[in-house]
């Protein structure tokens, strides 16, 4: 009973809960337009059998399927060549990313396109890649049509040019590894049944016979050779580098079987090991094809691209508005406030502006940029509004590229962190070391045992738990991270988050909803004039800061302000009609010059018990905005749970003490500190640090940027907005803040993972060699036991993140 | 014995045959996507003529 009223509320769509005025048809609730007007879509051509594969196969892409987003600039036709894969007079085929499919009933409808539209010929669905490869007919369908389409239904595309996809394409190497295990397969099966009478008698078989089978397993072990090519391209080019990779002492072990299975049919003493070295290159490369199944999921649960906030404001005929970065074009006229990041190459239309490019060059110097001028995605405008001309596609995997990328030289692009590195090095020397000793050993004694006991060694001696331990475990957290709204830079960021000791917030807009801020302006010298208002307003609207947007209120203007200035942590000021208008802390704008103790200087008097911006004009103090900050609901029971888990809490705020009462049950007196300009932040983390506390920072990132890239783990906290904050290791909704005593407890499990993985494969390795030593391990067990700890090693790891993923279950943000 | 040899010469040729035909395979995409194939044989041929299970449930 209960669970039928339970589905009757929800949507018959997207199964999302519904509103009490839920839009409904034919009987079925609907949590929104956009979910009914699909259902109507599909309803009125036959194909409500959507609605039977699967209940509720809806996604949360339908919310927006009555609105359609600007696609004009897909009738481009130079832009629709670059997406087409294929085109002829009548037919174009175009191939597209679908986010939003996951279930059969997805695969069911994408493939029934032609009957929605008489121009679909066919369509043609990959679930594995959440592609949908369309032939269409052109006279019929444009390329545009064809996306507003799959819009309508429900199934946005993401829309990019083919040459911005990253990397070699997956396909061809799926397909290069599968030939190899195909071609490394085909030997160690014929090698196996010519090695078998081998192994039953010695002679079982004459001699001409047993030179004819050897040699057959001779040229079988080319193939098998061949097929393991690409490590011995891996270690030779880190050799030559001067490094140590897992590789290596893989090709170690494979040359020293090769060699000897080559020596001794060569000398006619025996059959030699083509069996073990084609069982031993054959499971190698199926773990190595396991690993990348295993990666490529992970990789698109954490490509956090396809649902990645990021949007920009658009000037259109209609006003400004939020367009996501994908669907900006050239010729786009955007505007960029004081802290964001210029999203795509573009021109400079506002007269001047001045832009940090630290990020991108390590230059600290900001420069100045003039009308006119080019600039590169990914600098960050220091203060002001300005407006740009947009010359390329904007492309949100280059941004994300940007914050990928490694900004610090510790973080090598081998993906492993430095530990592992340093182990795996001590690994490959310990193993040659006691190789050479376990020869040295046995050479004046027994060179046979001798030469089966060191390649015995080699083979058993595996550092696939150092491969694997990490990327697993904490790859597989970090997915999980990235569905619920904490987006990481890489998974090495689950390590620091794991060690934290000390947790240090920021206020505005982190603990407080910068939504629900309100402001008030308290007038020390009679009311502003409807100018003065507006023009205040405009100025506040040049800054991102939260407390900005809360003065700025939601009024669409166009004034135009000279010569802006931000000095985060302070105030910004900017001329109108030859008027300097100052707005900030107290001390920024100008002080209150009249003599008597005016209303103003009054209250100052007094501990403000509220969050005050002061304003200016003219050189004359004109009073204050009051503002109301609204904490983010739930947000006090967290920091309660932290301080429980012996988190050390501290908070620096940029603003006034009004909230000290408020805060000070959570915070330590000397933990809570507030008006805290940018480099008083900065100084604080750098003084924790020096103490040997491992600290995590949590901010917006807009006047605490240095203290975030100081912090061994800095969290960029963030709404909804078209902010970017490249500094930090990772970017947390703020929506998810309260749940970071959750994340937090994950990541010390997840480094308990990689822990025991790699315990239990040390005394895996040390269990091996003390037998292998001995001449006591044959190489064929040797090549079984191997992969077999590797595909364990895999599973461990995997296997301990997903326990503890369900013991702390994270709920995902409310869209 | 001796027949051991022609045997021998037949079944890596046989062999090489499959792997041959595999390599063929795996170059020309068959292999690229094994989930959806899985997937669709579970679909309808042509879902028209299936009765829509949603309306066919009694309203309540």
């Amino acid at each position: 009973m209960s669970t039928a009223t339970q589905t009757e509320l929800r949507c018959y769509h997207c199964g999302q809960p519904t509103p009490a005025n839920a839009p409904q048809a034919d009987g079925h609730r609907f949590c929104c337009e956009g979910c009914q007007t699909v259902y109507r879509l599909l309803q009125s051509s036959g194909l409500c059998a959507y609605y039977s594969y699967e209940t509720t196969p809806g996604t949360a892409d339908a919310r927006t399927a009555d609105r359609l987003p600007e696609l004009a600039y897909l009738d481009d036709e130079t832009l629709s060549r670059q997406l087409l894969s294929y085109r002829s007079a009548e037919v174009s085929v175009v191939e597209l990313k679908v986010p939003g499919m996951h279930c059969l009933s997805c695969l069911w409808l994408l493939e029934q396109l032609g009957r929605l539209h008489p121009g679909v010929r066919q369509s043609e669905v990959n679930l594995g890649q959440r592609t949908v490869r369309i032939r269409f007919t052109k006279a019929q369908l444009s390329l545009r049509g064809l996306v507003e389409l799959l819009h309508r239904i429900g199934y946005p595309p993401v829309l990019e040019a083919p040459g911005t996809a990253q990397g070699p394409n997956p396909t061809t190497a799926q397909r290069r590894l599968v030939g190899q295990i195909g071609l490394a397969g085909f030997a160690l099966g014929n090698t196996m049944l010519l090695a078998l009478p081998d192994y039953l008698e010695v002679g079982a078989v004459g001699p001409s016979l047993q030179l004819a089978f050897n040699l057959v397993s001779f040229l079988l072990s080319g193939l098998v050779l061949y097929a393991s090519r690409d490590y011995f391209r891996q270690s030779y080019y880190t050799l030559r580098l001067g490094r140590f990779a897992i590789e290596q002492p893989l090709v170690v072990g494979i040359v020293a079987l090769w060699g000897r299975s080559v020596y001794e049919v060569a000398t006619q003493t025996g059959a030699g090991y083509f069996d073990s070295l084609a069982g031993l290159v054959f499971f190698l490369l199926v773990g190595k094809w396991l690993q990348q199944r295993t990666f490529d999921r992970l990789q698109f649960e954490r490509d956090f691209r396809s649902y990645f906030p990021l949007g920009v404001t658009a000037l259109t005929p209609a006003g400004e508005r939020t367009m996501a970065l994908g669907v900006v074009k050239p010729g786009d006229r955007l505007v960029l406030r004081g802290g964001e990041l210029v999203p795509t190459d573009s021109f400079l239309l506002s007269p001047e502006a001045t832009f940090d490019y630290s990020f991108l060059t390590g230059e600290a110097t900001p420069v100045l940029r003039t009308q006119g001028d080019l600039l590169y995605a990914g600098g960050r405008l220091l203060a002001g509004r300005v407006e740009l001309l947009a010359e390329a596609q904007a492309s949100t995997s280059r941004l994300a590229r940007l914050w990928e990328r490694p900004t610090t030289p510790e973080a090598t692009e081998s993906g492993y962190t430095p530990t592992v590195n340093r182990l795996a090095r001590y690994f490959t020397l310990g193993v040659l070391a006691a190789s050479a000793a376990t020869l040295a050993y046995w050479l004046p004694r027994d060179p046979s045992t001798g030469w089966l006991a060191t390649t015995g060694l080699l083979i058993i001696a595996c550092p696939c738990a150092l491969a694997f331990a990490a990327p697993f475990a904490l790859g597989t957290l970090q997915a999980r991270f990235g569905a619920t709204g904490f987006f990481l830079r890489s998974s090495r960021v689950v390590e620091g988050l794991a060690h934290a000791t000390d947790l240090v917030f920021d206020k505005t807009g982190t603990l407080t909803d910068p939504e629900g801020a309100s402001a008030e302006f308290v007038p020390a010298h009679g009311p502003l004039t409807e100018t003065e208002a507006a023009t205040t307003q405009a100025l506040a609207a040049t800054s991102a800061h939260p407390l900005s947007r809360a003065v700025a209120g939601t009024h669409p203007l166009r004034l135009t302000l000279t010569d802006l200035e931000e000095l985060p942590g302070s105030g910004l000021s900017g001329y109108h009609l030859g008027v300097e208008y100052r707005l900030g802390q107290r001390d920024y704008v100008a002080p209150c010059t009249c003599q008597q103790k005016c209303k103003a200087v009054t209250a100052l008097a007094d501990a403000p018990a509220e969050t005050r911006i002061h304003l200016s004009i003219g050189g004359k103090y004109r009073g204050y905005y009051r503002l109301t900050a609204q904490y983010l609901p739930g947000v006090f029971e967290a920091l309660t749970q932290l301080a429980q888990a012996g988190y050390a809490l501290h908070l620096l705020s940029g603003d006034g003490p009004a909230d000290r009462a408020k805060l000070a049950p959570y915070f330590a007196a000397d933990r809570l500190r507030f008006e805290q300009r940018p480099e008083d932040k900065l100084a604080y983390i750098e003084a924790l640090k020096a103490q040997g506390k491992h600290v995590a920072y949590l901010g917006d990132g807009l006047n605490d940027g240095a203290a975030l890239t100081a912090a061994h783990t800095g969290v960029a906290i963030t709404g909804d907005t078209a902010l970017f904050t490249p500094a930090s290791k990772g970017i947390l909704l703020r929506g998810q803040l309260t749940q970071l005593g959750r994340y937090l407890r994950l990541s010390r499990a997840g480094v308990q993972a990689v822990r025991i993985t790699f315990g239990v494969s040390l005394v895996y390795n040390l269990i091996g060699a003390s037998f292998a030593v001995q001449g006591l391990l044959s190489p064929v067990i040797a090549a079984v036991l191997m992969p077999a700890i590797s595909i364990g090693s895999m599973a461990l790891a995997t296997g301990l993140a997903h326990l503890a993923l369900g013991r702390e279950p994270i709920t995902p943000p409310t869209p | 014995m001796n027949i051991l040899i022609l045997l021998l010469g037949t079944s890596v040729v046989v062999a090489l045959v499959f792997l041959g035909a595999f390599l063929w395979a795996n170059r020309t995409g068959q292999f690229d996507d094994t989930l959806t194939p899985a997937h669709r044989i579970l679909l309808d041929t042509d879902p028209t003529l299936q009765p829509d299970s949603n309306q066919a449930q009694p309203e309540h």
